[in-house]
């Protein structure tokens, strides 16, 4: 039973810290898109004052100065999300049409299920894997778990019923396939140099200092991998299936209120889970310079610069997302059909290629 | 009843239940959906038998790969109207289901009847070892237990030979006893290269052909 218990602490680690996290990250998302496009972006509904979070509870004004402006601005989103009627048009197909948002927030949280997070650590006598499992799959899982969301939006665009939602989620199947491919091969190129498929092994073997990254020894992997990690996530400029100019809002046009919100809150989650992949496999993990000698130094708290380390990674490369998302334009259809197939494909095979012939005198 | 034992009913149950929707459905997209919920519980299945590796192939390729395209497919499709699809009705229609699916349960039934044990290293040694241990209590009993007799002793060589010859065969074709379950994949690929070759290059060449027969029925012709 004690086990279990000591299972509980990664899970509720990595999921609690997800679901923790994504809020802050709409803020995120909103203030850098309004300083991108020179605008002030959400600045009211701070902790005190004006509109503020706290006098809104209490019911009389505290201060006349803005204190943590717009920071609780996604709290209040999130308030006005649950709490808005929950509408089904009468022409759409109410089960599937309420089984979609499950099956977009699913898969990116169960692809979490594999990242290591942080080196073992021993509480109370206890040695607690900072992974909620290690299977022996590993990374196939993400790709296995990675394919599984295109039913949400698959199926979300075709139970609404609606043209605009049907042609999102047609959309959204192709990209998703066509990039999975591409994926696909990278991911065995990074399998064939690190000689493994668990990613705590691959974390393991970027342990040895800056040099043993895998950005330096898959450079053209990791290109790839990030392009196919914006398509994958439906970003901007792969945002083809949502894009409001053509399709109002594409595969969610017909949602709201919490519906609208667990679609929302999926694209957040799978853009931390890319991130989190992402640096498991080419930025080293939760390795940083001079971890070795902190880990003389302070002892088991270096765990915890660990943590830190993983975090950091991640948010720089979810905060290159946002950066991407709001200085690219999207691309047109079959710009990104030729990308993904001509482009892609045959230079992440050519990658292949050269990995095996690097790495077979290891394999014999 | 183990909470294993009730997490495999509940999959073979969702299995079942999920299949007979695919061809009962009168709504194609149901229909795949349905699909979709009997191939991942397939991959349960696997994950039953500890082939964790096919298990994740079955997500990749057939939830992932295959069914969205059939999805893909389905949504362009006019015949996605409640009750476009009507079942077709007839004794003819009736028998040859029967006939094909009593067909199909026996293959089945002899398969598993004739099936060797499934390559895992780990249960062989496990087994030759319980088997060491059991023969060396027979010839050396401890005190007061009596040796086992000669039937005994030469039955329990004759297992622990048997056991012994499939552990080495299971060495040869890649599966480290010692590490059988990180090993299992690389057992796979070994046979899969090397065993089984000529199936394997025979099949991909069959869908080879069926890939480049797709492209011809639907290329528009140019030239006259």
């Amino acid at each position: 039973m004690a086990d279990y218990l000591w299972k509980l602490l990664p899970i509720l680690l990595v999921f609690g810290g997800v679901l923790g996290i994504v809020p802050f990250l709409v803020f995120l998302e909103r203030k850098i898109c309004a300083y991108i496009q020179d605008r002030v972006g959400p600045n009211r509904v701070g902790l005190l004052g004006p509109d503020g979070f706290l006098e809104a509870v209490v019911g009389v004004p505290i201060t006349k100065k803005r204190i943590l402006g717009g920071f609780f601005q996604p709290l209040a989103d999130a308030i006005k999300l649950i709490t808005k009627e929950d509408f089904i048009p009468s022409h759409a197909e109410k089960f599937l049409f309420t089984m979609a948002p499950f099956f977009a927030l699913l898969p990116p949280f169960l692809a979490f299920i594999v990242i290591p997070v942080g080196p073992d650590v021993t509480l109370f006598g206890q040695s607690v894997m900072l992974q909620v499992a290690d299977l022996n799959v590993g990374v196939l899982w993400i790709l296995a778990v990675a394919s599984l969301s295109a039913y949400g939006v698959a199926m979300g665009g075709w139970a609404s019923n609606s043209k605009y939602s049907l042609l999102g989620g047609i959309r959204a199947t192709a990209q998703m396939i066509s990039y999975e491919v591409a994926m696909g091969i990278v991911l065995l190129s990074v399998l064939m140099h690190y000689d493994s498929v668990s990613l705590r092994d691959m974390v393991g073997v970027q342990s040895a200092g800056l040099g043993s990254w895998g950005l330096w020894h898959q450079p053209v992997a990791f290109i790839l991998f990030v392009i196919c990690a914006f398509a994958e996530n439906n970003r901007l400029p792969f945002d083809l299936p949502e894009c409001e100019a053509e399709l109002v809002g594409g595969y969610h046009t017909e949602y709201n209120s919490m519906k609208f919100g667990m679609f929302f809150q999926g694209e957040y989650i799978a853009m931390l889970g890319m991130g989190a992949l992402t640096t498991a496999l080419f930025l080293g993990g939760w390795h940083f310079p001079g971890y070795a000698w902190l880990k003389e130094t302070i002892g088991a708290w270096v765990t915890v610069f660990a943590l830190a380390a993983f975090a950091a990674k991640v948010m720089a490369f979810v905060l290159f997302q946002m950066w991407v998302r709001w200085t690219l334009p999207r691309f047109r259809y079959d710009q990104l059909m030729n990308l993904g197939w001509k482009g892609m494909i045959p230079i992440a095979l050519l990658n292949l290629i050269v990995t095996a012939w690097i790495n077979l005198p290891k394999g014999t | 009843m183990s909470p294993a034992m009730l997490l495999f009913w509940f999959v073979v149950i969702v299995i079942v239940a999920s299949a007979a929707l695919v061809v009962l459905s009168r709504n194609i997209l149901h229909a795949a959906f349905s699909l979709c919920l009997c191939f991942t519980g397939v991959a349960g299945i696997y994950l039953f038998l500890h082939a964790d590796f096919v298990a994740a192939v079955q997500l990749i390729v057939y939830v992932g790969g295959i069914l969205v395209l059939v999805l893909f497919a389905v949504m362009f499709s006019t015949h996605t109207q409640e009750g476009s699809v009507e079942p077709r009705r007839g004794r003819l229609a009736l028998g040859a289901g029967l006939l094909v699916g009593a067909l199909a349960f026996v293959s089945v039934v002899l398969l598993v009847k004739n099936l060797r044990a499934p390559i895992n290293a780990n249960d062989t040694v496990a087994q030759a070892r319980a088997e060491e241990r059991n023969l060396a209590r027979l010839e050396k009993p401890a005190q007061g237990e009596e040796p086992g007799s000669d039937e005994e002793i030469a039955a329990s060589k004759a297992r622990l030979e048997g056991l012994q010859k499939q552990s080495e065969y299971r060495r040869t074709v890649g599966v480290d006893p010692e590490n059988p379950i990180a090993e299992r994949r690389v057992g796979l690929g070994h046979l899969f290269m090397g065993r089984y070759i000529l199936p394997f290059e025979v099949a991909s060449v069959l869908i080879l052909a069926a890939l480049v027969g797709a492209v011809v029925i639907v290329r528009k012709e140019t030239r006259a």
